[in-house]
């Protein structure tokens, strides 16, 4: 096994709210290796977008956040780091890429000077050099015309351009970590296989760990070779795809793999569904989290939180009745 | 034109060489932005009210500054002998009640309206936007300049105006101080709730991702944000406080007697109405035009200056 780059143990990241502290997310761990590609998948509002977050420290910690646990990124603990070391962290170590190419884009600089920002913030190199390196980045991610793009706008770029442009920004430092949160949500999906294409090629060539976070288990299939499955702020499965896709062993996984459509399914037959919505985070049930939506709960699954359970030397899932099932 | 720039890329590229000639690339930028600015030309001149705008203002900062050469006479020059005199080919206003010259007080007291305005608006707009992004950055401070801001504002602006002159003395330079200050707080205002907004935005989330600290942030990315309302802002700034100067003067508040500016000119005309209606006809004419040129001009150069308005 390579070299762990990342290792996340008991992540709790919590938010003052008007009802309270609520927790979003409840001792997450898990690991990134070197030139891996990790998927985390869930529903909305499961926490996947927080855990990103909370690596990163995002959230102000004077009034609203609080993180409890450890991240390490190699030997250094992310969350003892005073912010000015945090700053050194992001971007040239670990970056990100958001969702929406166009809002994360700022709209008064150029597609360029966007990219040698995060250089000159940096590494110690001129202007000059920052540029040459720019409209090269800008040609590593695929765009045409490297130097008009260069001095254009973002609003004069498509959205499959402008996420391109993104990926740009957030491999300048050359990063040995990427978090891509729903990089291809906004984007169609001739230009979803692209960017993924994109994405892979990246992490192949640069044998940079990807963190990508999606709820779109297709890509996950396709690209990744762990996944993390996230219910309600808690990792309720874990293991390589083949394990998650071939025998899901959690309910929730089972569910979410059955409300895939399928190019097999009956015509005229429903697509499955789960139960329910995710409860609100002030409403966390007792016991297992997913007990209220579980098609096979029992008494015990209401009353006691499940354990983190080896299913085998590869896969681990919070369930009491993993045997049964 | 698109095609020659076409063909400068290949050649850039030609070879798939990563190293550029600096020559090369500087002369495609320039064509680029070139065209860029023809683009934005045409935005701002297509803009029929703006161009009127412009040209008003243009005219009135012309005739200001060759008022020596265009006005026939001295403006402070009394001749008792042909005082409240209707117009005429010699006196295209007419006199005032001490024979003076309208016109050459008109022309002059565009100098000084003018020299308030723009340096009320520029003042007011360059510490309006220091305080507004501060406040935005900093929680503390917010609190405590915004209730400063919300003690300001509370008082009518023209009797803040009048009591600060009343303070300071008549003086042109503490017309501009009391109504800079008059202003500062709408304009922080205005600074800070859009520092607010853009902050909040993800590209902000992505710089900090990036790595890039406080100040960066705030100064050369969220300031470039708001600048364009602010420039909106000080343009309207620059017309209001040409109106809230010749009411000073006209309270006798202002500027002090014997410079004519176009309030003061208004304030010497009151009294004689009904015999010399031209004393002040034509500087409260000169106030309206512009101020109604400088408001058409904030709203051309704001569609002129925000990139991603069309």
């Amino acid at each position: 096994m390579a070299e762990s780059i990342l290792k996340v143990k008991d992540l709790c990241t919590s938010f003052n709210t008007e009802r309270g502290r609520l927790k979003a997310i409840d001792g997450v761990s898990f690991e990134v290796h070197k030139g891996e590609m990790l998927g985390i998948v869930g529903e909305s509002g499961c926490g996947k977008s927080v855990t990103s977050q909370s690596i990163l420290r995002l959230y102000d910690e004077k009034s609203l956040a609080k993180y409890t646990g450890e991240v390490r990124f190699h030997d250094s603990s992310l969350l003892d780091l005073p912010e000015k070391e945090m700053r050194h962290v992001r971007g040239e170590k670990i970056s990100m890429i958001f969702q929406d190419a166009l809002s994360s884009l700022n709209p008064v600089f150029t597609v360029g000077n966007q990219i040698m920002e995060s250089l000159l913030i940096h590494k110690s190199i001129t202007k000059k050099e920052a540029k040459e390196k720019a409209i090269q980045l800008l040609k590593d991610v695929g765009i045409p015309d490297p130097v008009r793009r260069f001095y254009q706008y973002p609003f004069e770029l498509s959205g499959g351009m402008r996420q391109r442009v993104m990926i740009a920004v957030a491999l300048a430092c050359e990063p040995e970590l990427l978090i891509a949160d729903e990089p291809t949500t906004a984007l169609d999906v001739t230009i979803q296989a692209q960017i993924m294409d994109l994405i892979v090629e990246m992490n192949k060539r640069r044998g940079m760990g990807v963190m990508l976070i999606t709820h779109d288990l297709g890509v996950v299939a396709e690209t990744c070779s762990k996944v993390i499955v996230m219910y309600l702020g808690q990792i309720v499965e874990e293991g390589l795809v083949t394990d998650i896709f071939d025998h899901p062993m959690h309910p929730y996984t089972i569910g979410l793999m059955e409300s895939v459509p399928r190019l097999d399914s009956k015509t005229g037959e429903r697509l499955h569904q789960i139960k329910g919505t995710v409860p609100l985070l002030n409403q966390i049930p007792e016991g297992c989290r997913f007990a209220p939506r579980c098609p096979h709960a029992t008494e015990l699954c209401r009353k006691k939180m499940p354990e983190f359970l080896e299913v085998s030397d590869t896969q681990k899932a919070r369930c009491h009745r993993i045997n049964e099932i | 034109m698109t095609k020659t720039i076409d063909s400068s890329i290949e050649n850039v590229y030609a070879g798939d060489r990563t190293e550029m000639k600096n020559e090369e690339l500087k002369q495609l930028r320039k064509r680029l932005s070139k065209e860029q600015q023809e683009i934005k030309y045409r935005r701002f001149f297509g803009n029929k009210a703006a161009v009127f705008g412009l040209i008003i203002v243009c005219t009135v900062i012309f005739l200001a500054l060759f008022a020596p050469v265009i006005s026939p006479y001295d403006p402070l020059e009394l001749d008792t002998v042909n005082r409240l005199k209707s117009m005429s080919t010699e006196h295209l206003f007419g006199t005032d009640t001490m024979g003076r010259d309208v016109f050459s007080r008109v022309m002059y007291g565009a100098r000084i309206s003018l020299t308030v305005g723009f340096t009320v608006g520029i003042l007011s707009g360059f510490f309006g936007m220091g305080i507004g992004l501060y406040a935005s950055a900093n929680a503390y401070a917010d609190n405590i300049l915004m209730r400063i801001c919300d003690g300001l504002k509370a008082i009518p602006s023209t009797l803040l105006a009048i009591t600060l002159m009343a303070v300071l003395g008549a003086d042109l330079k503490n017309v501009i101080i009391a109504l800079t200050v008059v202003n500062i707080p709408n304009m922080a205002r205005l600074a800070r709730s859009r520092a607010l907004v853009i902050r909040e935005q993800t590209y902000i989330e992505a710089l900090r991702c990036l790595g890039a600290g406080r100040l960066r942030i705030v100064w050369r990315h969220i300031a470039p944000n708001i600048i364009s309302p602010i420039i909106v802002q000080v343009t309207f700034v620059f017309a209001s406080s040409i109106i809230t100067e010749a009411a000073l003067s006209f309270l006798g508040a202002g500027v002090p007697v014997p410079l004519p500016s176009w309030g003061n000119i208004l304030n010497e005309g009151k009294g004689v109405i009904y015999q010399a209606w031209w004393i002040v006809l034509f500087p409260g004419l000169f106030t309206a035009l512009t101020v109604l040129g400088l408001n058409l001009l904030g709203d051309g150069i704001r569609d002129f200056i925000d990139p991603s308005s069309k």
